[in-house]
């Protein structure tokens, strides 16, 4: 019964996550930490732009001051770039990436 | 006394002496100023640093003289040429603050940056410099008290922000800044520097916009 518990070996066909097709991979707004804007201003501007409850909205405010990011949305391409336009116009240091 | 907004009702109730105003006003002009002017050509516009000074390197040392230096990197001329990516549209500005205000959209993607960039920057230009123009309507400049509604406390509140980013960033505040230590030593190296009050006028409108958060939202 040996060869039922061998270990799994991929196949060398199985594409990795970078060659992965682009489309695959969602986008996400990611909001950078930043010395100037307050914590109670950034939770607020989550809350009103996403729509997030206080906790989550505070919970992320807290991993943008402690981790130095956070990842607020995820969507489409040009949803994000909606957002971090959004975010750019309430003076939060955001942008959108593939992750 | 309060200090700052409070909330009545519907509306937001600020009071202010005229001196106040006009130094809400001052700076918020500034912010408009700069963003209808400055418009990406590296204006360099602000210096507020601690390089600002003078003879501060006379002064005894602060631990938060670590941007002494920051004078002596003078900016070569061509550095201060509109930056253009591969296509010809412009980059974010090399200006500190306009850099702030605008910030790119993508990371490490300069091309995808300027190409959403040619896209949003101008209409944010115009947010930006619509809400700065709401506080100058606003403002008591003789003094007294104003009543906001909601859609007129929302772009004081964005305007404000504005406001600090750009004084934030010309005084080059960082992560561990004590603004208040920071303000002890400016006025123990240059009492009536420009550096003094541009910490004055930031630290009083980190008090003004936190008030605003808080009767926007008084949970």
């Amino acid at each position: 019964m040996g060869f039922m518990t061998a270990p799994l070996v991929a196949p060398a066909e199985t594409p990795s996550t970078a060659e992965r097709p682009a489309q695959q991979k969602p986008w996400v707004t990611v909001v950078w930490d930043d010395p100037v804007n307050l914590m109670s201003y950034v939770t607020y501007v989550f809350q009103k732009l996403f729509g997030y409850d206080k906790p989550k909205a505070t919970q992320l405010m807290l991993d943008v001051h402690q981790k130095g990011r956070a990842v607020v949305s995820t969507g489409s391409r040009e949803k994000m770039e909606l957002d971090v336009a959004r975010l750019h116009s309430h003076g939060l240091w955001a942008t959108l990436q593939q992750d | 006394m309060t200090y700052g907004f409070t909330r009545s009702d519907s509306s937001l109730t600020l009071r202010l002496s005229a001196e106040e105003a006009q130094a809400v006003g001052l700076v918020v002009a500034q912010v408009a100023g700069l963003i209808q002017a400055g418009d990406r050509r590296g204006v360099m516009s602000l210096d507020l640093g601690p390089g600002s000074l003078g003879r501060a390197s006379e002064a005894p040392r602060e631990p938060f003289d670590v941007f002494d230096d920051f004078d002596k990197i003078e900016p070569e001329p061509e550095d201060l040429e509109i930056e253009l990516v591969e296509d010809g549209v412009a980059g974010p500005s090399l200006d500190p603050v306009l850099a702030r205000l605008f910030p790119d959209g993508y990371r490490d993607d300069p091309e995808s940056a300027a190409e959403l960039r040619s896209l949003t920057e101008s209409s944010l230009r115009e947010e930006k410099i619509g809400n700065a123009g709401v506080i100058l309507d606003d403002l008591p400049f003789e003094g007294g008290e104003i009543r906001l509604d909601a859609d007129r406390a929302e772009a004081w509140l964005l305007a404000l922000n504005d406001a600090r980013l750009m004084l934030g960033t010309a005084l080059e505040i960082e992560g561990d800044t004590d603004p208040l230590a920071e303000l002890d030593a400016a006025a123990g190296a240059d009492p009536t520097g420009a550096r003094v009050l541009g910490l004055s006028l930031y630290q009083f409108l980190t008090g003004l916009q936190a008030s605003l958060v808080d009767a926007l939202d008084p949970e």
